[in-house]
């Protein structure tokens, strides 16, 4: 293929949870100095030569300064381009996605990713409902985040058989892996009869069903794959990446029951990899809510379309150690872990790199790695008509 | 030239509270029901709903009609018109004629009497009156306790008909009646007895008296009398006063105790009763009130070989829903959190409203004619999303269809019900159509059901009223 390969050296991100005591800009800093500190043989911040900012909020709420020059200014890297980026709920890993370009093209050997947002700076209605106030005038009017993925939900069910039972088995076991997850949001143990006496938000999900909105960061550090030896002697190589579009409007997709920009996404990952879905061992897909996962084990060929329900109630996407055959977030998930927009991308892309590196910090959860190849995947954005795949491996060729 | 009703339609909200519920807090009850808008309607959106159904009883299609007269004294603008609005919708031809009349509830008389004669002197050939209203009434006054909500339109036209408009009179003084001024909030009344005794009893009296003189037919020889009211006790005495028997007036004393005063709505509505009841070759006198005038005039029913429009008052009675004062409160904006309504996108005066009204009014797509894939909205899809293709051509969608998939959501900012529904409809016409559901509960919501898509207020916002298609179910 006519392009570099890329390492990933360093990662980093912070705690998740509700920040209320940091600022947007200490969010960026600690994550951006975790990610700096984590490189094995040391690293030198002077020696990035490109940055991409990933924030999505910044421009929704006008709270924080979105462009580039917010990771340049306040890190001290102000030598450096830092190109913004914002599409959705995968801005992270679309971020991601920009700097591997950056690399992959060979104009620059090291480069920053990271991204931060805050969430919880504005009343849990104001920066949920920016959203409703998107897009044709009428025709969006009484859209809130939730009810872009609960028609699927109702659809499901209906041509499939999907139960809020199944559902709720997924948020069941994010949550239960973000109780070993010590960044994730939340640490608590839930039951399907929890998530469905949950209060409703939009039929057929309860709160159970949705994540939390939370503050957050997390940051990689990427090189040309030749260079990698000088950082590190375990790095993790980028294997392929793939983004995906689909219509903006429900009226207008082809089928309420999947998200088509996941598909697309992956089948672009796997040719670019080379690699089916047979061969991932891990994967952190978007479980922004319980239906979510479920599209997504059937969007990303884990299993058939339809069956989404059957592969979490019989259990395969549970951890290893639980007798999962394709662990699905370890970390916890956006459920448990939390979702803070541009710093989930990111996030998944840590959790991965700590796998593939079977790193002590992951040992309460790693998977077990059969074919050394991890996924990564996001789905969002208005109209949820973006997504982004990202596919990680140890294997140096 | 003769001059016929062609076609009627009424509409009615489906929400009800009883006097006694008002007067649990107020005290004073006299029985009976009043009907009450929901949030998202108004004098506006009943119009539409009245007008579309005398359009469907009269067999006529939007474009087929040259005139909209319109009386309201509850518009929602005091300065822009909403004719124009309802052209767009009901799909006339740009050159049709709008006039709206205000003022008092009379104006939807002066509107049908004014419509007569244009057609009489031969401007138009199928005209459509309407008259809506939707008065706002000051907690506690005996006007709440009284003032319905409701919308009549009728299809004039020349020739043979239901009915033919006959004979009219007026008879006029000035004095100050009920009134709201500009910047009031709601109607006032200055003395009840004053203005029954002097104004409604003998302006009615008047004009009843003339128009027995012009046609030379003596009240009791007609069959139908039908006369506008404010309440039970002035049709009582303004019967007697013109010695209707009681019998004459079946057709509009049954209307008051259910829906309480229809304002505009109420003479057309008590016409309209009428003549579902009435016999071929029968006389009917309808005689108005508001402010300081009255109009008598008189029809004669011809053939008698129409169906009731749809939907019939019998339905609308059937499908109420019975609310709390504590809700009604909630629903007039006399209780609220104080919050302004979650705003637009873009603010409604914007040109995207007007670069939008094909779908947002006459509810078009762009089909595409290579593929035939509907592209909505057409404002914004100038390619065709399936194909690529660049000939598109607008159509109009169907409004009624199947529900695709759904969901209802429970946390939604000022200005929206919840539990709210969002609705994907696959429209009989083909195309897809998302919308809020409006009277709905989500128990109800499945797949597959039958809705149809009906103009609600979807907000207000700098003062305008934005209005759109939400969906609704059939019962």
């Amino acid at each position: 293929m006519g392009w570099n390969r890329v390492a990933v050296v360093g990662v980093g991100m912070i705690k998740f949870g509700e920040l209320f005591e940091k600022s947007y800009e200490a969010l960026l800093q600690e994550a951006y100095l975790a990610a700096i500190r984590s490189v094995d043989k040391g690293f030198d911040p002077g020696e990035i030569q490109a940055g991409w900012l990933g924030t999505c909020l910044g421009s929704a709420m006008g709270l924080e300064i979105p462009g580039g020059a917010s990771l340049a200014a306040t890190v001290g890297l102000v030598e450096i381009p830092v190109t913004r980026v914002e599409n959705g709920c995968p801005t992270g890993s679309d971020t991601f996605r920009n700097a591997c370009l950056g690399v992959a093209s060979g104009v620059y050997d090291v480069a920053i990713a990271i991204g931060v947002e805050k969430m919880r700076d504005k009343p849990t209605e104001e920066s949920l409902l920016s959203i409703a106030a998107q897009g044709h005038p009428i025709l969006s009017r009484g859209g809130i985040a939730p009810s872009l993925f609960a028609p699927q939900a109702t659809r499901h069910m209906h041509e499939f058989g999907t139960t809020k039972e199944q559902m709720a088995l997924v948020a069941v076991k994010n949550h239960h892996n973000g109780c070993l997850d010590p960044y994730a949001h939340f640490q608590t143990e839930i039951t399907v009869e929890q998530v469905l006496s949950s209060p409703p938000v939009s039929y057929p999900l309860q709160l159970l069903d949705c994540c939390p909105q939370t503050d957050g960061a997390a940051a990689a550090i990427l090189c040309r794959a030749d260079l990698a030896r000088r950082y590190t002697d375990r790095p993790v190589y980028v294997a392929g990446f793939g983004m995906g579009s689909d219509y903006l409007y429900l009226t207008e997709k082809e089928r309420a029951t999947e998200f088509a920009a996941t598909r697309r996404a992956a089948k672009q990952a796997y040719a670019m990899a080379g690699v089916s879905p047979r061969d991932i061992d891990v994967a952190e897909v978007h479980d922004c809510f319980t239906i979510t996962e479920i599209l997504n084990y059937e969007d990303l060929g884990f299993c058939e379309k339809g069956e989404g329900g059957r592969f979490i109630q019989e259990g395969k996407s549970q951890l290893s150690q639980l007798g999962g055959s394709l662990p699905v977030n370890p970390s916890g998930g956006l459920l448990a872990k939390g979702h803070p927009l541009a710093a989930t991308g990111l996030a998944q892309i840590a959790e991965l790199y700590w796998h593939l590196r079977e790193e002590s910090s992951v040992s309460n959860r790693q998977a077990h790695l059969r074919r050394g190849y991890a996924l990564q995947h996001n789905v969002g954005g208005f109209g949820i008509a973006t997504s982004v795949v990202t596919i990680l491996t140890n294997h140096a060729d | 030239m003769q001059t016929s009703v062609m076609g009627y339609g009424i509409y009615v909200p489906r929400l009800r509270i009883k006097t006694d519920e008002i007067a649990s807090v107020w005290g004073g009850s006299k029985g009976g029901e009043k009907a009450v808008t929901n949030m998202d309607e108004d004098a506006v959106t009943m119009a539409v709903e009245a007008a579309q159904s005398a359009l469907s009883h009269a067999q006529l299609a939007g474009r087929e009609i040259d005139a909209i007269y319109l009386g309201t004294s509850s518009s929602p603008y005091a300065e822009q018109t909403v004719t124009t609005l309802l052209a767009e919708v009901l799909g006339t031809s740009p050159g049709v004629f709008l006039a709206d009349f205000a003022g008092s509830p009379r104006a939807s008389i002066a509107a049908l009497l004014a419509c007569a004669d244009g057609i009489r002197g031969g401007r138009f050939d199928r005209a459509l009156v309407i008259g809506t209203d939707d008065r706002p009434a000051a907690p506690g006054s005996a006007m709440e306790a009284s003032f319905g909500a409701g919308a009549v339109a009728m299809v004039l036209g020349s020739g043979e008909g239901l009915a033919t408009m006959d004979e009219a009179v007026s008879f006029s003084r000035h004095f100050v009646d009920r009134w709201r001024a500009a910047d009031d909030d709601y109607v006032r009344d200055f003395d009840p007895r004053f203005t029954r005794q002097y104004g409604y009893l003998a302006h009615c009296s008047e004009a009843v008296r003339a128009l027995c003189e012009r046609t030379g037919i003596a009240v009791e020889r007609f069959d139908h009398v039908v006369l506008q009211h404010q309440d039970p006790r002035g049709l009582r005495e303004l019967a007697a006063a013109i010695r209707a028997p009681k019998e004459k007036l079946a057709a509009c004393e049954g209307l008051f105790p259910a829906f309480g005063d229809l304002g505009s709505a109420a003479l057309l509505a008590g016409v309209a009763s009428a003549l579902t009841t009435a016999r071929e070759g029968q006389r009917l006198m309808a005689v108005s009130y508001g402010a300081g005038v009255s109009d008598a005039f008189s029809m004669t029913v011809g053939k008698r070989n129409w169906p009731e429009p749809i939907p019939s008052l019998t339905k609308l009675q059937r499908e109420k829903r019975n609310i709390s004062y504590l809700e009604y409160l909630r629903l007039k904006k006399i209780l609220s959190t104080g919050e302004p309504p979650f705003p637009m996108a873009v603010p409604p005066p914007s040109p995207t409203f007007m670069r939008g009204t094909g779908e947002l009014l006459r509810l078009e797509a762009a089909r595409c004619k290579g593929c035939g894939f509907l592209n909505y909205p057409p404002s914004m899809r100038t390619i065709c999303v399936r194909c690529g293709g660049t000939a598109l051509e607008r159509t109009t969608l169907s409004r009624r269809g199947k529900i695709h998939t759904f969901c209802v959501n429970y946390y939604m900012p000022p200005g929206f019900e919840i539990p709210l529904a969002n609705i994907l409809v696959d429209l009989d016409s083909g195309g897809r159509y998302m919308g809020m559901g409006t009277e709905v509960s989500p128990d109800e919501l499945r797949v597959g059901m039958d809705v149809e898509l009906v103009l609600r207020r979807i907000t207000k916002e700098r003062g305008v009223s934005v209005y759109g298609y939400k969906v609704k179910p059939i019962r």
